[in-house]
């Protein structure tokens, strides 16, 4: 069974014409990094927001661990959640934001500040427990936020697109942290991104969404490689289209401008004769002497 | 021959200033010069002598007995118009009021915090006078105020006039602040396991708290420099320090000018020490909440 389930999950806003997220079902296994992927708008946060209970579904039912969460309020959940803009709240030092959770869960001095001082030793921030978040650069006040979201023990992490906010040498060291961070833990972690390479680097799954429906659901390289949309191939990846005539669809054989080429995997819904638009990546083709087979 | 290329870059002159000139020209007429010439005159005797005189003075009653009755009234406006003023503020932050209640607040506020002086007194007279028309309407209802000793010419009763015009303006000095509070605090304090109540008490009533205090500082000047509302309405019988220094430059009985400009200098030391802390709390409000 899986850890997390989102069953027929639907959202529409007051007064909106279409849903934000329709007919959203997904199963998330225990300590599996899956990114929700998609352009603004697509819902993925509004998504995220329903896991964390911020937002109410309209229809449907979100399952963790075995509980039907759907009706519970934010604060019953259990679930650390990490946002774009931090929100450290900044009239507490790194070690009281830190430890804000473990305090209104009303745990005693001495357990806070162990677990306090582990959680500094996890993201390397032993030092500065003391300052104040407006005396942290952009990188470091994402490790304490991230910190802090996982000082409570959740069962469950949700990241906001949490790099989107810093410049891209330190997004870089700092989404290897996270997976670092969510492998050592083994924690079970949705990501939400718009971010491609974020998401095909960290994730074990990622979910591509777009105008509020899922397009596809598998690993980075399945996405990549094998989109079964045409939305997901242009959004994932630069690619060329292009117009082929199906040849032989067992063999995955097409023509482009009367000169055969081989997919490499039978094409299912064609036949020969047909004509069928393929999406091809740049980084895979390869020149070969006249003559070889490719 | 060589030439020489000045690096140096060359200095524009910057229209932005021209737009501060009435403003520095304002401060340097009606701040900078009276109050030099406020605390000249206040060690000058009659013929311009030097003396402390006007300085000692300032401990001979009534007048320390003025001071602290002034410093009273505005600092109870100033709390109970401070808490009056934020607990309305927080309603509309809130966003359960009827839609039409928004705009009616803040339009209220930014009259009524503008509306003082003798037409307040007057207002208030016609209304919780002796004779007045709430007066008559509640003894009609059977609850004569005065008769249990409410006063509108008293501490109480002065209080409750500066009231009217103190809680509007907390509530809009306190509206944006509130609204500066970001709703991702609450959702990381709510996602962390906090009620409602643990949000206020740890993290968004001690945010607001500098601006809260620093607000409240300033209903204290506000009221601390209210002359007219004061003297319209009780005349000379609550000597505030502001009808004090009245008595003295009008010389009705008292005509002691350069005591007056002593009493002045007291008021805005104490005006000062009002400023200083209200700009340190800003500060630090606005660190945290920009």
């Amino acid at each position: 069974m899986a850890f997390l389930e989102l069953t027929n999950v639907r959202k529409v806003f007051p007064n909106a014409q279409t849903p934000a997220v329709e007919d959203f079902n997904l199963n998330v296994n225990a300590g599996e990094f899956v990114s929700f992927l998609g352009p603004s708008g697509c819902g993925k946060t509004t998504t995220l927001r329903m896991i964390a209970g911020f937002e109410t579904a309209t229809s449907g039912s979100i399952v963790m661990d075995g509980r039907d969460i759907t009706p519970i309020r934010p604060n019953q959940r259990n679930i650390g959640m990490v946002f774009q803009s931090y929100a450290l709240f900044p009239n507490m030092n790194v070690a009281d934001n830190i430890g804000f959770g473990l305090k209104v869960g009303g745990k005693s001095k001495p357990e806070i500040k162990e677990r306090v001082g582990e959680m500094l030793a996890l993201i390397k921030l032993e030092e500065l427990g003391n300052r104040y978040p407006y005396q942290l650069s952009g990188g470091q006040q994402q490790r304490v936020a991230l910190a802090r979201a996982i000082a409570i023990r959740p069962q469950l992490l949700l990241l906001d697109e949490p790099l989107s906010a810093l410049d891209a040498k330190i997004r870089l060291s700092l989404r290897n942290e996270i997976r670092s961070i969510q492998r050592q833990l083994g924690i079970t972690t949705v990501y939400v991104t718009h971010d491609q390479e974020e998401a095909l680097s960290l994730s074990d799954r990622v979910v591509v969404m777009n105008r509020g429906l899922i397009e596809q659901v598998g690993p980075p390289f399945e996405i990549y490689n094998f989109p079964t949309t045409e939305f997901v191939a242009s959004f994932v990846g630069t690619l060329n289209l292009l117009k082929v005539k199906v040849i032989d669809p067992a063999t995955g054989a097409i023509q482009v401008d009367g000169q055969t080429f081989f997919t490499g995997r039978p094409l299912v819904n064609h036949a020969a004769g047909e004509t069928a638009q393929i999406a091809l990546r740049p980084g895979i083709v390869q020149s070969r002497q006249h003559g070889a087979r490719r | 021959m060589a030439t020489t290329i000045s690096t140096a870059p060359r200095r524009h002159f910057s229209w932005v200033w021209l737009g501060l000139t009435p403003f520095f020209l304002f401060a340097i007429l009606f701040i900078l010069l009276p109050s030099t010439s406020l605390f000249i005159d206040s060690f000058r005797d009659g013929q311009g002598n030097f003396t402390l005189a006007n300085i000692t003075g300032l401990t001979q009653s009534p007048i320390p007995e003025s001071y602290w009755l002034s410093i009273r009234i505005s600092a109870v406006t100033a709390i109970f118009g401070g808490i009056l003023g934020f607990l309305l503020a927080y309603s509309r932050a809130s966003g359960n009021l009827p839609r039409w209640l928004y705009p009616v607040t803040l339009t209220f506020a930014a009259v009524a915090s503008n509306f003082a002086g003798v037409t307040l007194a007057f207002a208030f007279v016609n209304t919780l006078g002796r004779t007045g028309f709430v007066t008559a309407v509640l003894k009609g209802l059977g609850l004569d105020i005065y008769g249990f000793g409410f006063n509108l010419y008293s501490f109480l009763g002065l209080s409750l006039t500066y009231m009217y015009f103190q809680f509007p303006l907390m509530l809009l000095i306190m509206v944006p602040a509130i609204e500066g509070l970001k709703k991702e605090w609450r959702e990381a304090a709510e996602n962390l396991g906090a009620s409602t109540f643990q949000y206020w008490l740890r993290v968004g009533f001690p945010l607001l708290l500098p601006s809260i205090l620093a607000t409240m500082l300033l209903l204290f000047g506000n009221a601390f420099g209210a002359y007219a509302t004061a003297f319209a309405l009780t005349g000379g019988r609550l000597n505030l320090i502001t009808i004090q220094i009245g008595a003295q430059m009008r010389g009705d009985v008292l005509h002691n000018v350069n005591l007056g400009y002593a009493m002045a200098l007291g008021m805005v030391l104490i005006m000062a020490v009002s400023l200083v802390g209200y700009t340190y709390l800003q500060r630090i409000s606005e660190r945290w909440l920009r």
